[in-house]
């Protein structure tokens, strides 16, 4: 992963669209097999839900997305370039919206956003200050500015994960979970940023997620992964009347309280 | 998951369940050794990811000041009082000896040697493993755990230019003032007991005297060098021991006690063999 400042992309190709190919990717974590040869594509400036039960392997998927994590077979093309390369994250801006923040904790949301443009020494101080408090202000964060992590709620901190991706000026942006553990306005909120920053910047974003009231209102196309296989990739109006039952039960859950499902589990 | 051999019945296969047994036993006699290997491995792959930053080092001098002030104000008092009266504990026990002996003149050779060559680096070393490593392999481990350290990865920041480098390079700058620091209070300490305890009273002139006949430039210097090796492993095992945790809270723990652990056991083991090479 190393870069020169050199080398760092610069801020006029900011929000160049890129599309992403996850080409016949499976990832196997010793014998446990996690993802089973999944391909679909995501096309430039698309926003892409990519949902499924917990343990399904979506967020091992983002991750190799992001190149954290290389394939055990199949490959990710960003833009046609291998995601597993770290050059291709040198030159293709790519930012993931951890599902925890990330943030981190030893420095004011100012500074945790100012990270990234000081460290690659992309711009002057003045200009990051701009930068930083322009992004804070379209999150209405301007008032946590000084405060650290610790401080913040989990709402905030999400808020917070998304100015420091935004901040990157991302090509491609990834979101872990962005809604999950908020309240439903809160989650609302946070899916109305998504959608305003794409409608804002065009910029291809991915979004991983068990929200459906998410994936509907603001998903191009929505795919589901279910124990590391993908069963659809469609839009959210075809997908809602989907028939397979794995898709059915995910997006339309009953809770049957005469013959729950974990009866059903320890019957089998 | 695959069954294990040595859980599968000798009956159904006896060569089977025997050959099962013997892989289980080789694998688990391996697997300490693999892991030692392993160990190494890493560490040193860690070094040189963080030495192909070199060339942009000047870019981290804040943090390089920043961690030389996080060691030395961590470090210099408790150095200073415990070196000070390591050096007096010597004097007082190696007295009581020459003065039965009639050449009570000798402390200062014994206590400037002894500090200079072995006590002072080994204490420093000891000392900087269970105050900044502890820290340091606490605080890397806390950035893996909660995906810090993959954010820097995801912002094409490596973790080895601005975590390691800064600390090792930092490292290297204080040993030297730490190490003498230690040996200028042992020696200090050693002089205010000879002179002040009452079966001793050996004057500080003597005790100087005798001090510069025994010790060279050379002992400093080899001292400076053990330290230099000694703190140097200290923080490359607790930068490589903290950015390998995974877990949770409590793997944070274990990676701490681990770091200290093998710190002391690097400082003693490799301490043989360094002043072997120096003699």
């Amino acid at each position: 992963m190393s870069q020169s400042p050199q080398s760092s992309p610069k801020a006029s190709d900011a929000f160049n669209h890129v599309g992403v190919e996850v080409d016949h990717v499976s990832i196997q974590f010793g014998s446990n097999k996690i993802v089973t040869d999944v391909t679909f594509s995501v096309k430039p400036g698309e926003v892409f839900v990519l949902m499924g039960a917990s343990g399904a392997g979506k967020s091992v998927l983002l991750r190799a997305i992001v190149g954290l994590i290389e394939p055990t077979s199949g490959k990710v093309l960003i833009d046609g370039m291998d995601a597993a390369n770290p050059q291709t994250h040198q030159k293709i801006r790519t930012a993931l919206v951890f599902q925890a923040g990330a943030l981190f904790n030893s420095l004011s949301v100012y500074d945790n956003l100012a990270f990234y443009p000081r460290e690659h020494r992309l711009m002057s101080e003045k200009r990051i200050r701009e930068k930083v408090m322009d992004t804070l202000k379209i999150l209405s964060l301007e008032k946590a500015a000084g405060k650290h992590p610790s401080e913040l709620s989990g709402g905030m901190k999400k808020r917070v994960a998304i100015a420091r991706a935004l901040v990157m000026e991302p090509q491609l942006l990834l979101y872990d979970e962005p809604t999950s553990e908020l309240d439903p306005i809160m989650a609302a909120t946070i899916s109305e940023i998504i959608a305003a920053l794409r409608e804002q910047y065009s910029v291809t974003s991915i979004v991983v997620s068990h929200d459906r009231e998410l994936a509907y209102s603001i998903g191009g196309r929505v795919a589901i992964l279910h124990q590391g296989d993908l069963r659809t990739v469609e839009s959210p109006s075809s997908i809602q009347n989907n028939q397979d039952p794995v898709v059915k039960e995910f997006l339309n859950p009953e809770i049957n309280l005469k013959n729950p499902r974990f009866r059903k589990i320890q019957q089998s | 998951m695959s069954q294990s051999p040595s859980s599968s019945k000798p009956s159904a296969n006896p060569l089977r369940w025997i050959m099962g047994h013997v892989n289980d036993l080789v694998n688990s006699g391996l697997r300490p050794l693999s892991a030692l290997f392993e160990y190494i491995g890493g560490s040193v792959i860690l070094l040189v990811r963080s030495f192909s930053h070199i060339p942009v080092i000047l870019s981290q001098t804040n943090r390089i000041i920043e961690q030389c002030f996080f060691m030395g104000n961590g470090t210099v008092p408790i150095v200073t009082v415990l070196s000070f009266f390591i050096g007096a504990v010597l004097a007082l026990q190696t007295g009581f000896v020459l003065n039965q002996l009639g050449v009570l003149n000798f402390i200062g050779s014994i206590v400037g040697l002894s500090l200079c060559r072995e006590l002072a680096p080994v204490m420093v070393a000891i000392l900087l493993a269970g105050r900044v490593g502890s820290a340091t392999t606490a605080e890397l481990a806390s950035m893996t755990v909660y995906s810090e350290v993959d954010a820097l990865k995801t912002m094409n920041i490596p973790p080895e230019k601005i975590l390691v480098l800064p600390r090792l390079t930092a490292v290297v700058l204080m040993t030297p003032l730490l190490t003498a620091l230690s040996i200028v209070s042992g020696w200090l300490g050693g002089m205010i007991v000879s002179k002040m305890v009452a079966f001793l009273q050996l004057s500080p002139l003597l005790y100087w005297r005798n001090l510069k006949d025994f010790v060279l430039v050379g002992d400093f210097i080899d001292g400076l060098i053990k330290a230099e090796v000694f703190c140097f492993a200290v923080i490359l095992i607790a930068c490589y021991q903290g950015l390998s945790t995974r877990g949770g809270p409590r793997e944070i723990g274990t990676s701490v006690t681990k770091s200290v652990v093998f710190s002391l056991v690097f400082i003693l083991f490799s301490d043989y063999f360094i002043t072997r090479m120096q003699m």
